[in-house]
């Protein structure tokens, strides 16, 4: 079953808290440099990553069922960590578009 | 959210009654086999289920999870002889040995199994499910 075969550093969880725990003094330099930003970027990149990840090994399980390797339940535990992850992502990037809009709406 | 550890258990559990299933069906078919290919008739085999350690998650410096797995031994329970003369098998006395294998009993395993199988497809039901509602909370 390869859940295990993803390398382990793409299972270390990625430092999303990192950034947003760091006093508020740092967000005086956002303009200037982008280290929030480019934090926040990473950790969704990373996140994808993991998603994308997990979505190749399922499809990988599913290609050794159908080649007679695999199992049943090795494929479909595969799909559903892979399916949570992409939720995972949706999640992520639902919150920040309303973050976005919401302050589109703002008025001026 | 690491549900995948979670996974890992429960995969490898339904991995082990699987393994289990398929004992079972080895010693349905074989229940009434008198001569197999070590000679001697067929002797029933039975699952160990025991515990082991994916290396992978101790690298990763995290409480490693007890995973199960299945090993197949071989039943020591002696083997039944039946009073058979026209057997091809029968021994001069007319008794040939058959092998240790009770149908009802397999039975029983079989259902056990797939019991045990449900029970944990039902657990990766629930770790999906605490999953999705935890995404849910930011709705």
């Amino acid at each position: 079953m390869d859940i295990k075969s993803i390398p382990p550093q793409m299972l270390v969880p990625k430092p999303i808290g990192e950034p947003v725990g760091t006093p508020l003094a740092d967000l005086s330099n956002v303009g200037s440099t982008g280290d929030v930003g480019t934090s926040f970027a990473d950790a969704l990149k990373g996140a994808v990553e993991d998603a994308n990840a997990k979505s190749v090994e399922a499809e990988h399980q599913v290609q050794r069922l159908v080649v007679g390797e695999g199992s049943v339940h090795q494929a479909m535990i595969a799909m559903q960590d892979a399916s949570v992850a992409m939720e995972m992502v949706l999640a992520v990037r639902n919150k920040a578009l309303e973050a976005y809009h919401e302050i589109m709406r703002m008025p001026v | 959210m690491d549900i995948g550890t979670l996974l890992q258990i429960s995969g490898s559990a339904l991995g082990a009654q699987k393994r289990r299933l398929e004992v079972v069906a080895e010693n349905l078919a074989g229940a009434e086999v008198t001569h197999t290919a070590d000679g001697g008739p067929y002797r029933r085999k039975d699952v160990v289920f025991k515990t082991f350690h994916d290396h992978l998650n101790d690298a990763r410096g995290e409480r490693a999870p007890d995973l199960v797995k299945a090993e197949v031994a071989l039943d020591p329970r002696p083997l039944p002889l039946v009073h058979d003369p026209g057997h091809p098998d029968a021994d001069a006395d007319g008794n040939v040995r058959m092998p240790n294998v009770n149908v009802t009993e397999e039975m029983m395993n079989m259902i056990s199994a797939s019991r045990s199988y449900e029970a944990n497809v039902k657990a990766v039901g629930a770790a999906k499910q605490m999953a999705r509602a935890a995404l849910r909370i930011g709705e």
